[in-house]
């Protein structure tokens, strides 16, 4: 058995993390690249959502390279997240690959349980005691390895904005993701950690207040560089500071329903966008309102939304976010992201983005 | 009192049904589903961004209506016999809400009746039916005598199929969501044209939708239930068709950008790779732009095809 999970965010961090520690054989899928999209597109349809193009690439590529066990985290109705697994297999079958699937439900029902149980029936059977034992233990080190980075990322998105030289904040993450990906203990973990923490700590600042803007939107294309065509970096070494409402973890989280802070925090969201949607339209459309008026709320300078062309639940947020960005007199720019090609366009918009948000914090714009 | 109901949603049996019932009910309502021709300037909606054709349609028919109307309707659609719509339909009413306040004179005032359609059985049906008339017609409204028509039962349905294929020898499945296949603007005028060149048609909505619901079930498994029902319907019907029908051709018309579409798509076609019998299939993709011609030219080679295997 040979398991591969797709190439996303820090989740590949979590789940490698899994697999190692349990003693799981596994193949990592390469990093995210045009051969990945590519493979998607090619394989897909126009109208399908950029995160399934990728991890289905990410899934292709994984299988070429001998994996033959696929793991996803699940999700459920009403947009296509709750299908990508059912979609991603029909297509993998048709194009000819031998693969066993497993969905780690998203949401945790009886149907969820059943298809579990069934998914990982033959799984069992070449999993050894020692994997079993181990298992625990892999999944706080994954869990750890996955909360450190989403700090180290936090803290890089808000030195990038004031650092004198930004490309230091990317060495020192860079530096720091690989090293924690190496990191086998909790100990080993804190360690490289605190370590990158310091190495941003000491970057030289330039002094100047930075912008701040909320990144709202689809959860893969919020958390993956890839998808959002770096759009943190660039924000970021333009002095724009990028607080991202989604994180792996908060999902994961979110998902077991364990934490009740948590999901109360989700209702008190739900409330921030009923003065523009009175109903759940799925996936982050609500909450990509709500952490509008939020960033509003907190004095933000602006909001970035961005989301994949196509998608249904954050193609209405936009339609709402274009009424309540004057409403509430807060900037906000949406993008809708697909091509690969689209990096020279994204800067323009984004430099006009940044000059509006500095010329209303200046008192130039109203 | 005049009362705007989009045309769109008619093909939803459910708001045909709320349709006659209103007639039954309220003899006085003049129900509109179109706007009518008018000077005045359409109001421009808030920003579609990349929204789909017919959803766009929707919203913008919802508004040319305000300034016609006293009342609009425009029912929160969330599920439908068992399964879901999608999420756009969620959201219209919000949409058109926040449309209509931005329109200038007294549409801004229009009340617009939302109320939530979230039906599973029978049960359900009866109760957000008078919710809803009563929302629209006052809370004394009593309820219909007649209980809620039934959809058409599948004889009947199956009777009128027979009907309207009389005088046909061959049929070309044209497979769609209801609004795709029954709105003569969405659907381009493909049910004409090839009308026109001596096909029947076979549709999804000449089934009863249990039967295509049932159909569809085959390829579901554990929580990966086809949830939408628009879905189940194209897939209910692939697979009812091509056993009961051995069409001519096989048609899938869909809307560009449209998140259900993309994945029936890709089901679809893996089933037709399956079928024994090579039956052509053609994918047919409307936009808010597409040409008559070039439909007219996809149509033309797609009939050739079906010749060339006929006569072979
Ligand atoms: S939220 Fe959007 S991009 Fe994500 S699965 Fe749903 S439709 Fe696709
Ligand atoms: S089902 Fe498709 S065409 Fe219909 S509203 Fe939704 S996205 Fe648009």
């Amino acid at each position: 058995m040979k398991v591969t999970f797709p190439h996303l965010g820090s989740m590949y961090i979590f789940c490698k993390a899994i697999a190692e520690e349990a003693g799981i054989p596994y193949v990592l899928p390469p990093p995210t690249r045009d051969r990945t999209r590519e493979l998607g597109e090619f394989h897909t349809n126009e109208s399908v959502c950029l995160p399934l193009k990728i991890i289905l690439g990410n899934f292709i590529e994984a299988l070429e390279a001998g994996a033959d066990t696929i793991v996803m985290v699940g999700s459920g109705p009403p947009c296509r997240l709750g299908l990508y697994d059912r979609t991603i297999k029909v297509i993998l079958s048709d194009l000819g690959y031998d693969f066993r699937w497993l969905t780690i439900p998203g949401i945790f029902n009886w149907q969820a349980f059943l298809q579990n149980h069934d998914e990982t029936r033959e799984l069992r059977k070449e999993l050894t005691p020692s994997n079993f034992l181990r298992f625990p233990r892999a999944v706080m080190i994954g869990w750890r390895k996955m909360r450190w980075c989403e700090h180290l990322e936090d803290q890089a998105a808000r030195k990038r904005a004031v650092a004198q030289n930004p490309l230091e904040v990317e060495r020192w993450l860079q530096s720091g993701l690989a090293a924690l990906d190496q990191a086998r203990s909790l100990p080993a973990i804190s360690k490289v950690c605190r370590q990158a923490l310091a190495g941003l700590a000491q970057i030289r600042e330039h002094g100047r207040r930075p912008l701040k803007v909320m990144m709202v939107g689809e959860v893969y294309t919020v958390m993956e560089p890839t998808i959002n065509m770096n759009i943190e970096q660039r924000l970021g070494h333009l002095g724009v500071e990028v607080k991202r409402s989604s994180y792996f973890s908060s999902h994961i989280r979110r998902g077991s329903r364990l934490d009740r802070g948590l999901l109360k925090e989700r209702r008190q969201l739900m409330e921030l966008a009923v003065p523009y949607l009175n109903y759940d339209v799925g996936a982050e459309c609500n909450f990509s309102v709500a952490e509008m008026v939020l960033a509003k709320n907190m004095d933000y300078d602006g909001v970035v939304h961005v989301y994949p062309f196509s998608c249904m639940p954050e193609t209405t947020a936009a339609s709402v976010l274009s009424t309540a960005t004057t409403e509430l007199g807060i900037p906000v720019l949406s993008l809708p992201l697909d091509r690969k090609d689209m990096g020279l366009r994204l800067d323009t918009q984004i430099e006009a983005f940044v000059d509006i948000m500095q010329m209303k914090r200046s008192g130039d714009l109203h | 009192m005049k009362v705007g109901l989009p045309m769109e949603l008619l093909s939803f049996d459910w708001i045909r049904r709320l349709k006659e019932d209103i007639h039954a009910l309220a003899p006085q309502v003049e129900l509109c589903h179109v706007p009518a021709a008018t000077s005045a300037r359409r109001p421009v909606p808030l920003s579609e961004g990349d929204a789909c054709f017919p959803f766009k349609k929707m919203v913008r028919t919802a508004m040319a209506l305000l300034p016609q109307v006293d009342r609009l309707v425009v029912p929160r659609l969330v599920r439908l016999d068992g399964h879901l719509l999608c999420p756009n339909f969620r959201a219209f009413p919000d949409l058109v809400a926040l449309n209509r306040d931005r329109l200038p004179g007294p549409a801004r005032k229009i009340p617009i009746i939302d109320t939530l359609v979230d039906i599973t059985d029978a049960g359900d049906e009866e109760r957000v039916r008078l919710l809803l008339l009563r929302a629209l017609l006052g809370p004394e409204t009593a309820p219909p005598a007649a209980p809620f028509p039934r959809p058409q039962s599948a004889g009947h349905k199956a009777a009128a199929l027979q009907d309207k294929l009389r005088g046909y020898d061959r049929t070309i499945a044209l497979i769609g969501r209801a609004y795709m296949v029954g709105d003569a603007h969405l659907n381009m005028g493909i049910p004409a044209i090839l009308a026109s060149q001596g096909y029947g048609i076979v549709t999804p909505q000449d089934f009863d939708f249990s039967d295509l619901d049932r159909a569809a079930a085959r390829d579901d498994y554990y929580a990966k239930t086809m949830y939408w029902r628009g879905a189940r319907e194209c897939l209910g019907a692939f697979r009812h068709i091509c056993a009961e029908h051995e069409p001519a051709g096989i048609i899938y018309l869909l809307s560009f950008n449209c998140g259900v579409d993309a994945l029936v798509r890709i089901e679809l076609m893996s089933l037709h790779k399956k079928l024994a019998n090579k039956i052509p299939m053609m994918v047919l993709v409307g936009d808010e732009h597409s040409q008559q011609e070039h439909v007219v030219t996809r149509l033309e080679a797609f009939l050739d095809v079906i010749d060339g295997i006929t006569t072979s």
